[in-house]
C-alpha cells in the first residue's frame, strides 16, 4: 500500500516534470506512434505479397508477435528505462543516492519513472492483436484461456528478467548500453528474431533463441500450442512459466550480487 | 586539405574510444542480416512462384542493402543536435574551417573505420558462406539455414562501376539528409523525437528493410517523388540487378538531382538557423 | 558515556579498492592496482555532535562517508549507527541518516520543490503532524516559502542546496551526513546554511557530521574534528586541542597572535604537522 502511494507520488512528480515540455511529450508519443506504426506497415507491404511463412498465415503470424509485443510493452514500461540508465548511475555513482533511501534501490529506480514512451507501442499491439484474434475465429475454450493467460504472464517475466540481466551488468562492465542495445534494438535486436516463427531459422539460432535467450518463449512456443501449430516440439509451449522461473531467479541473483559488488567496489 | 585529413583522423579515432561497440556493432550487423535472409527465404519458400518479384533478386537485394548500410548509417544528425543544444555551435563558427565541411571529413574518417570494421568483415563472411559452403556440401551447424542460398551471385559485376558512382551519390545524399534533421535542432527543443520519426520513415521508405518494388501501388508511386529510394533503393539495386544502361543513367541522375535539391536546402537552413543564432545568442 | 549514547561508532574501519588500469584501443589490457583507501580508522562520534571530517582528495574521507553512509561495505572493521549495523538493520538506519551530497541533487529538475518534499513525505512515512511543523519551520529558517513552488533549475545553486537540506531533515533524522554543502555557494547563503545547521543541532541534539574543504564552514560550526590522510586517522578531538597541539609542537604563531587553522591544515597535508 505504502509502495502504491508512493508510486502514485512519483508519477505525479515524473509527469508534471514531463509536462513541463508539453510540445516535447506530445512529439514523443506521436515519433513512438509512427516509429511502430511503420513496423506494422511494413508488416502489412511484405505480407500484401505474401500470404504466409512457414507454414504460418500472416494473421498468425501477426497474432503471434503482437502476443509477444503486449508482454513486451507492459514489461518495457516497468523496466526498460531504469535498466538502460544502470549504466551511467553506476559510471557517474549517482546510485549512491539511491542507496541512502529507505526504499531498495531496484523498487526506488523501477517506481521513479513512468515510460510512456511505451504506451504507443501498448495500444498498437492491442489494436492489431485484436485485429488478428478476430480474423482468426480463435475458439476461446476455458483452458485455452487459462493457458494463454499464463503464458503472457510468463513472457512478461522473461522479458523483464532479461532486461534486469543486462540493467545487471552494468555492475561489471561498465557499457552495458551495447548489450541492451544488441538485445532490444528496434531494427538490429535479437529480439526482432521473435517477430516470425522459429523454424525459418536454423538450428544453432533456434536453441539459443529457446535456452540462451529465450525470447521464442514469449509468442513462438506458446502460440503454436494454442493454434495447434507446434508438430514434434508442440510439448515446449508449455514450457513458458519454468523457463520465466528460472529467468526470474537468475535475474533475481544477479541482482543481488551486482549490488554486493557496488557495496565493495563502488563505482 | 591538409585539415580535412586531420578531421577525418579525429572521426576515425572518435570511432575508436569504444572499441566495444564498434564490435558490437558488427555483430549486430551479422545477426540483421542473418534475420532478413531468413525471413525473405522463408517468405520465397512458401510460394515459389511470384510473376513480379524474383527470389534470387530479392535475396541479393536483401543481402547488399544490409551490407551498404554499414556505410551509409551517419550519425551526423545526433552531432549537430548535441553541438547546438549545448551552444557549442558558437565556437565552432569561430574556427577557420567551415563546419559543415569539418563533419563531412569527420564522417568520412568514420565511415573508413566502419568500412573496415563492418562492411569488410561482412563482405567476407557473406562471400564465404554464400561461395563455399553448399559447393562443397559442408553444413555449418548453425547456418544451415543460411546455406540455402549458396551458389548465388552477389552483384552484377559489369554494372559495379555503375554502381560505385551510385553508391558515392547516395553517401552524400545521406550526410546532407543528416545534416538537415541535425540543423532543425535551431527550432526544436527536444529533438530525438524528429529523428525517431523521420528515421522510421526513412527506414520503410528507403528501401533498406524492404525491396521498394515490392511496395503497393500507390505507395511506389509516392515514393518515386521522395528522396528515400535514392541513398538505398537505386544504388542495390543497380548493384543487384541487370538493367538497361539508360535506367541505370535515368537513376543515376535522378540521385544527382536530389543531391543538389538537398545541398541547396541545407544551405538555406543553415544560413537561416545562425542567423537565429546570432540573433538570439544562442 | 553509555554506548547507547554514541551516534556512530567506528572499530578499525579498512577499505581496499582494486582498480582497473584500462588503456584504450581495440584489444584493451586490463590491469589492477590495490589501493588501500581506508586503513584501519577508529572513532565515536556521541549523539549531538558536529564533527569535520578532513583531509586531502584521495585521502579515504569520501571512502569513509561513504561506508558510514551504507553506500559501501567496509573489507573488516565494523560500523554502528545508534548500536546497529548496516548489515542487519539497514533500512532501520536510513530512516535515521540524512544525506546531502553538495553536488549531487536529490531534487526533481523540472517540477517545484514542494512535489519533492512531497515525495520525501510518502517515501518516509512522514506523519502529516510532522511535515507541516518541519515544513514551517524551514520555511522560517530558509526562507523556503519565496521558493517553494519554483522548479530547482529556476533556482540558484544556494536555494537547491537549502532545499536539499531541508529534503534531508524532513523526516527528523538522527543523524546529518553533509558532503561539501557550501561549496560554490555566496557567503550570504553560507551564512545562512551554516545558522540553519547550528538551530538543527542545538534543537534537536542532531548529530552532523561535515566533510568540506572551507575550513571557514570548520570553524563556523564544529567542536570535533577527524583530519584523515592516506587512510589513517590523523588527528580525532577537538578543534581547540588541535591548536594548542600545534603551538606545543611547532610553537609557530602568526603576526596577529592568532593561529590560522588553514594554516595548520596547509601543514597536515604537506606532512610537517601530526
Amino acid at each position: 500500500m505504502k509502495y502504491f502511494r508512493l508510486y502514485l507520488r512519483f508519477v505525479i512528480v515524473y509527469m508534471k516534470g514531463k509536462l513541463e515540455y508539453h510540445f516535447a511529450l506530445l512529439l514523443e508519443l506521436l515519433a513512438n506512434t509512427i516509429l511502430i506504426g511503420v513496423y506494422f506497415a511494413g508488416f502489412g507491404v511484405i505480407f500484401n505479397q505474401f500470404e504466409t511463412i512457414a507454414g504460418w498465415s500472416k494473421y498468425e503470424v501477426l497474432f503471434m508477435f503482437t502476443t509477444s509485443w503486449l508482454a513486451y510493452s507492459f514489461s518495457c514500461f516497468f523496466f526498460w528505462s531504469p535498466m538502460r540508465d544502470m549504466g551511467e548511475l553506476v559510471r557517474t555513482g549517482k546510485l549512491d543516492l539511491y542507496l541512502t533511501r529507505p526504499v531498495g534501490p531496484f523498487v526506488y529506480l523501477v517506481l521513479q519513472q513512468f515510460q510512456y514512451t511505451f504506451l504507443p507501442r501498448l495500444f498498437l499491439s492491442v489494436f492489431f492483436w485484436g485485429y488478428s484474434m478476430k480474423k482468426l475465429q480463435i475458439n476461446w475454450t476455458k483452458e485455452r484461456v487459462i493457458f494463454y493467460c499464463i503464458s503472457l504472464f510468463a513472457a512478461f517475466v522473461i522479458f523483464s528478467s532479461i532486461t534486469v540481466i543486462t540493467g545487471a551488468v552494468s555492475f561489471w562492465t561498465v557499457k552495458s548500453e551495447e548489450i541492451v542495445s544488441l538485445l532490444t534494438n528496434n531494427t538490429y535486436g535479437l529480439k526482432n528474431f521473435c517477430d516470425y516463427p522459429l523454424p525459418i531459422y536454423g538450428k544453432g539460432v533456434q536453441i539459443v533463441l529457446t535456452f540462451a535467450v529465450p525470447y521464442a518463449f514469449t509468442g513462438y512456443y506458446p502460440v503454436a500450442v494454442l493454434l495447434g501449430k507446434g508438430g514434434a516440439d508442440s510439448y515446449m509451449g508449455h514450457l513458458s512459466p519454468v523457463i520465466a522461473l528460472v529467468n526470474g531467479g537468475i535475474a533475481y541473483g544477479l541482482w543481488r550480487l551486482g549490488l554486493r559488488r557496488y557495496g565493495s567496489t563502488g563505482a | 586539405m591538409r585539415k580535412y585529413v586531420d578531421h577525418m583522423t579525429i572521426g576515425m579515432k572518435e570511432q575508436l574510444v569504444y572499441p566495444g561497440a564498434v564490435w558490437a556493432g558488427l555483430f549486430s550487423k551479422v545477426l540483421y542480416l542473418y534475420l532478413q535472409f531468413c525471413i525473405w527465404k522463408a517468405l520465397f519458400s512458401d510460394c515459389l512462384e511470384k510473376p513480379t518479384i524474383n527470389r534470387t533478386d530479392t535475396l541479393r537485394y536483401i543481402i547488399i542493402a544490409t551490407i551498404v548500410s554499414t556505410i551509409m548509417e551517419c550519425n551526423v544528425t545526433e552531432k549537430i543536435n548535441a553541438q547546438i543544444q549545448s551552444g557549442n555551435i558558437a565556437i565552432e563558427l569561430i574556427r577557420p574551417i567551415g563546419f559543415k565541411r569539418m563533419l563531412f571529413a569527420r564522417h568520412v574518417g568514420d565511415t573508413a573505420v566502419k568500412m573496415i570494421c563492418c562492411t569488410l568483415p561482412l563482405i567476407v563472411l557473406t562471400t564465404v558462406t554464400m561461395q563455399w559452403c553448399g559447393a562443397d556440401g559442408l553444413r555449418l551447424p548453425f547456418l544451415q539455414e543460411w546455406s540455402a542460398g549458396t551458389g548465388m551471385q552477389l552483384m552484377c559485376i559489369d554494372q559495379l562501376g555503375y554502381g560505385i558512382l551510385s553508391l558515392f551519390l547516395a553517401y552524400g545524399i545521406q550526410f546532407l539528409y543528416s545534416l538537415i534533421i541535425g540543423l532543425l535542432a535551431f527550432w526544436l527543443i527536444v529533438t530525438w523525437p524528429v529523428n525517431m520519426f523521420l528515421g522510421a520513415v526513412y527506414r520503410l521508405l528507403s528501401g533498406v528493410w524492404i525491396p521498394v518494388t515490392l511496395f503497393p501501388e500507390l505507395l511506389y508511386r509516392i515514393n518515386l517523388w521522395l528522396p528515400f529510394r535514392a541513398v538505398y533503393a537505386i544504388p542495390v539495386s543497380i548493384l543487384t540487378t541487370e538493367m538497361k544502361r539508360k535506367v541505370i543513367w535515368q537513376s543515376v541522375s535522378v540521385q544527382m538531382v536530389w543531391l543538389v535539391i538537398l545541398y541547396g536546402f541545407s544551405l538555406f537552413l543553415w544560413r537561416v538557423g545562425r542567423k537565429k543564432l546570432v540573433v538570439q545568442g544562442g | 558515556m553509555r554506548p547507547d549514547d554514541y551516534s556512530i561508532e567506528v572499530k578499525n574501519l579498512k577499505k581496499t579498492f582494486q582498480v582497473r588500469n584500462r588503456e584504450g584501443g581495440l584489444f584493451a589490457a586490463k590491469r589492477y592496482l590495490q589501493i588501500e583507501a581506508v586503513r584501519d580508522i577508529s572513532f565515536s562520534i556521541p549523539k549531538g555532535e558536529i564533527v569535520g571530517l578532513i583531509g586531502s582528495n584521495g585521502a579515504g574521507k569520501s571512502t569513509t562517508v561513504k561506508m558510514l553512509t551504507g553506500i559501501l561495505t567496509p573489507d573488516q572493521g565494523s560500523i554502528r549507527i545508534r548500536g546497529m549495523d548496516y548489515r542487519k538493520n539497514r533500512r532501520d538506519i536510513l530512516m535515521q541518516i540524512g544525506v546531502v551530497f553538495g553536488q549531487r541533487s536529490v531534487l526533481c529538475w523540472d517540477i517545484p520543490i514542494v512535489e519533492s518534499f512531497r515525495l520525501f513525505r510518502d517515501m518516509y512515512s512522514i506523519s502529516e503532524q510532522t511535515y507541516r511543523k518541519n515544513m514551517d519551520i524551514f520555511s522560517e529558517l530558509l526562507n523556503l516559502k519565496e521558493y517553494l513552488y519554483q522548479p530547482p533549475r529556476l533556482l540558484s545553486l544556494g536555494q537547491r542546496t537549502k532545499a536539499d537540506l531541508a529534503a534531508a531533515l524532513l523526516y527528523d533524522p538522527e543523524i546529518l551526513f553533509l558532503d561539501e554543502p557550501t561549496i560554490g555557494i555566496d557567503v550570504l547563503a553560507k551564512d545562512r546554511i551554516r545558522e540553519f545547521i547550528k538551530v538543527i543541532n542545538r534543537e534537536r541534539h542532531t548529530t552532523v557530521v561535515l566533510t568540506t574543504h572551507d575550513v571557514s564552514d570548520i570553524e563556523a560550526l564544529c567542536h570535533k574534528m577527524l583530519v584523515i590522510d592516506r587512510g589513517s586517522l590523523l588527528y580525532d578531538g577537538t578543534l581547540q586541542g588541535m591548536k594548542e597541539q600545534y603551538l606545543a609542537q611547532c610553537g609557530e604563531t602568526s603576526a596577529t597572535g592568532e593561529i590560522e587553522l588553514e594554516h595548520i591544515i596547509k601543514q597536515i597535508y604537506e606532512g610537517s604537522f601530526l
